[in-house]
């Protein structure tokens, strides 16, 4: 299920928060309005964390991670470490990157298989990327960008790239990452998916613009119909009754 | 029609992927705004301030459209298009890129414009749209239409009046009018039963009409004014001025008895004369010697006279045969002078009408004995059949002849003409009657049968290429022999038409190659040809 939220009136909820299959984040703000939407859809499978990336609010395009790992640009403070190490599953590596691209959010767009990453990303980077993540990294751009992660958003499930990418290239990208891409707006027509979007395997926030259109093919592309930890076993369930009668 | 821009990606990419348009999902290529073209045009319109139906203000009178000032246009113009453009307010915020006239009936009082404005929207996205935009035309009076319809506008008027029963005089009048633009500053031209008004607004305007006039014809001007409104504070006031110009009552081709005194004052110059131009003053001619004369204004005003016979008395005649005559010898004809190229001739003539009814011959000595040949048809007066006043004729010491010969006949009819007259725009202050109007017909015919058998009046007056009879009567005569003699109009005298919508009367059309350099087409080669010749009359 696709989710409308509105970070103090602005659309980019992607600039906000970050989401995960294991652990969400959220900058802080005046009202707790955004939070609370994330903790009421999130709050039963994963926690949702309170944090501020170097005493600012954009923690969604500072930072990437995946299900395994969590990385922070270098400017991230000793307490918001602290704060996160402590919020975080233990199972989740945090690492604090030294990266000249400190906006790593914006250069880097992952799930928990593969990354893509900006074409001018550090090698050490590229390393930690796979290691601290866990996955293959491909340095790609997106429709001509190389701000990978600002014009794509991927889950495991599938994703969605930039509506200029061309036929060819979301061909090549979806070989590369193993999952269904599509080209795709949010927002009322706006191309910064990363900004406007932020999806794990079974759930999605989108900015309060978005349009149904949108929303279905957001839906569609990263499987989130009947989607959920609860409706997997509902599934399951049906089709074992059906089996046993 | 609504076009969006779509503008090639950086790296030129063949083909995108189709996305959903984000508001109806309608699968397009994608463009700045993500959306189909529906939508963007549900989202925003660029014609948005745009005056769909402005209003434009047009005069009845003169048709001119109000610009601010007032200017002439036609329908469906680029100048109309330009007025029509700066009524339509909100232009300034769209990017006009094409703008076409959209036919509409003439009476419909409707001026449609299309016009295609670009405008960016969003995201560099440029939206083309065209629309369509109604002008509804107002009347409203301009200024000078006002002036020239509301009474008492006027401060000066030149009245021209010539009391006799025929407007041959006015037809010459209004050729030298419009040859000298003479009637430019005029707010009005009328036209009375005896002459015509030309208002002004000015009195100096009427000024110089006056001194024109004086120029042209005899006459005797009187002034007079009437005192409208005065403010004595300002020590201004406001007057009306009448100029009366009266035409002295003598027409070409008159024939006249001058008083005896006056005879004698031209230099024991015959009595019984033929007018044979009217300019400044009056030119006689004495049809038995050739002798001319010339009878100044002031000169007039003192021994006036009327016509005895008037062009609307001649008849044709035609001429059997002419015996040349050597001209009288020098001592008689001391003081006056005579005709250049004249010839005296004794002709017989008869009636045309008598011609198949009666062997009614005339002899008569005409002063036409250089353009007469036998078959010719000239016009004369029959003075042996004519009733004249008695009292007039007492002291006359010769016996009256008993034809006068006035002129040679070149066209018989109208419509054969090669050539045509311009005329001047005026008010009529009655309708004419059935009768008047063929009176003004017939007279109109007389004139341009004098134009035809005039060198010297033609030179005064501007002719025109008839293009309608066009260039199969190109010589303009009614003989069948290659002969031209010398009064005959010659093509060479024509004027080409200024009409600019006309391809056929281009500068560079065929027939203009017959033209001198010295008679090409223009007013005003031919107004400086006039001065010469007056000299010559007086």
């Amino acid at each position: 299920m696709a989710i409308r939220a509105q970070f103090e009136n602005s659309n980019e909820v992607g600039v906000f928060s970050k989401l995960t299959n294991s652990y969400a984040l959220c900058s802080t703000g005046g009202s707790e309005n955004f939070y609370s939407v994330f903790e009421a859809e999130l709050a039963d499978h994963i926690p949702v964390v309170h944090t501020s990336i170097a005493n600012c609010r954009f923690v969604g395009r500072v930072t990437v991670g995946n299900k395994r790992g969590l990385m922070v640009p270098n400017t991230t403070t000793d307490q918001e470490l602290q704060h996160l190490r402590n919020a975080l599953p233990d199972k989740v590596v945090i690492q604090r990157v030294e990266e000249r691209l400190s906006a790593l959010g914006n250069c880097i767009v992952t799930n928990d298989h593969v990354a893509l990453v900006h074409t001018d990303l550090d090698r050490e980077t590229e390393d930690l990327v796979s290691d601290v993540l866990g996955v293959e990294v491909f340095r790609q751009t997106i429709a001509g960008n190389a701000l990978v992660g600002s014009y794509a958003v991927i889950t495991n499930q599938g994703g969605m790239v930039h509506p200029r990418t061309s036929i060819e290239d979301i061909e090549e990208l979806s070989s590369l990452l193993q999952i269904p891409l599509v080209a795709g707006t949010v927002n009322r027509g706006s191309d910064v998916l990363g900004a406007g979007l932020v999806a794990n395997d079974w759930t999605a926030f989108c900015g309060l613009d978005t349009t149904s259109t949108e929303i279905s093919v957001i839906e569609s592309i990263f499987k989130l119909q009947d989607q959920g930890p609860a409706n997997i076993v509902n599934s399951m369930r049906s089709s074992l009754i059906d089996s046993l009668t | 029609m609504m076009e969006v821009d779509v503008r090639p990606p950086p790296s030129a990419l063949p083909e995108l992927a189709t996305v959903a348009c984000c508001i109806c999902s309608a699968p397009i290529k994608p463009n700045p705004t993500h959306m189909c073209v529906q939508c963007i045009r549900t989202q925003v319109d660029i014609t948005e301030g745009i005056a769909l139906k402005p209003t434009i203000f047009q005069c009845r009178g003169c048709m001119r459209w109000l610009k601010p000032n007032w200017v002439e246009a036609t329908l469906e113009s680029r100048e109309l298009m330009a007025i029509c453009l700066r009524k339509v307010s909100g232009l300034n915020r769209v990017k006009l890129v094409d703008a076409s006239w959209v036919w509409t009936e003439a009476h419909s009082r409707r001026l449609k414009l299309k016009l295609t404005v670009q405008k960016e929207v969003q995201n560099g996205a440029i939206l083309q749209q065209a629309l369509i935009v109604e002008f509804t035309v107002r009347n409203q009076q301009c200024t000078e239409c006002q002036a020239s319809y509301t009474n008492n506008t006027w401060k000066a008027v030149v009245q021209i009046r010539q009391r006799v029963d025929h407007k041959r005089t006015f037809f010459y009048l209004e050729q030298l009018i419009l040859k000298h633009n003479a009637h430019v500053n005029a707010i009005n031209v009328q036209t009375h039963k005896d002459g015509m008004d030309f208002f002004y607004a000015e009195r100096n305007q009427a000024a110089r009409m006056l001194s024109f006039l004086e120029s042209v014809i005899p006459c005797r001007i009187k002034n007079s004014k009437k005192l409208i409104s005065a403010d004595n504070h300002s020590n201004t006031y406001n007057f009306h001025y009448t100029y009366l110009v009266t035409v002295a009552p003598v027409c070409k081709d008159d024939l006249v008895l001058l008083p005896a005194r006056l005879a004698e004052t031209l230099g024991q110059f015959a009595r019984l004369a033929v007018v044979q131009r009217i300019s400044n003053g009056i030119a006689l001619v004495d049809p038995v010697t050739a002798q001319t004369a010339d009878v100044n204004v002031d000169h007039y005003a003192r021994h006036e006279f009327v016509a005895l016979l008037s062009s609307t008395r001649l008849v044709p005649f035609v001429v059997l045969g002419l015996e040349p005559l050597p001209l009288p010898s020098a001592p008689t004809m001391a003081q006056g002078r005579r005709m250049r190229r004249a010839r005296l001739a004794e002709v017989t003539v008869a009636r045309e009408c008598d011609l198949g009814a009666n062997d009614t011959q005339f002899t008569a000595i005409s002063h036409l004995g250089h353009l007469l040949k036998a078959g010719d048809t000239v016009l004369g007066y029959d003075v042996a059949s004519a009733n004249l006043p008695e009292d007039h004729l007492r002291g006359l010491k010769t016996a009256l002849p008993d034809v006068v010969l006035v002129r040679k006949v070149y066209t018989s009819g109208a419509g054969k003409r090669a050539w045509r007259l311009e005329a001047l725009e005026k008010d009529r202050e009655a309708e004419l009657s059935k009768r008047d109007a063929d009176a003004h017909d017939a007279d109109y015919e007389r004139f341009m049968q004098q134009l035809e058998a005039d060198k010297e009046m033609r030179r005064q007056v501007n002719l025109f290429k008839d293009l309608a009879i066009g260039a199969a009567a190109k010589t303009g005569g009614s003989d069948d022999d290659n002969e031209v003699d010398e009064e005959q109009i010659r093509v060479e005298e024509l004027l080409d038409d200024m009409r600019l919508d006309d391809p056929d009367a281009a500068p560079d059309d065929g027939d203009a190659q017959v033209f001198s350099a010295g008679e090409a087409p223009g007013v005003n080669f031919a107004a400086l040809a006039l001065d010469d010749e007056d000299d010559d009359d007086l």
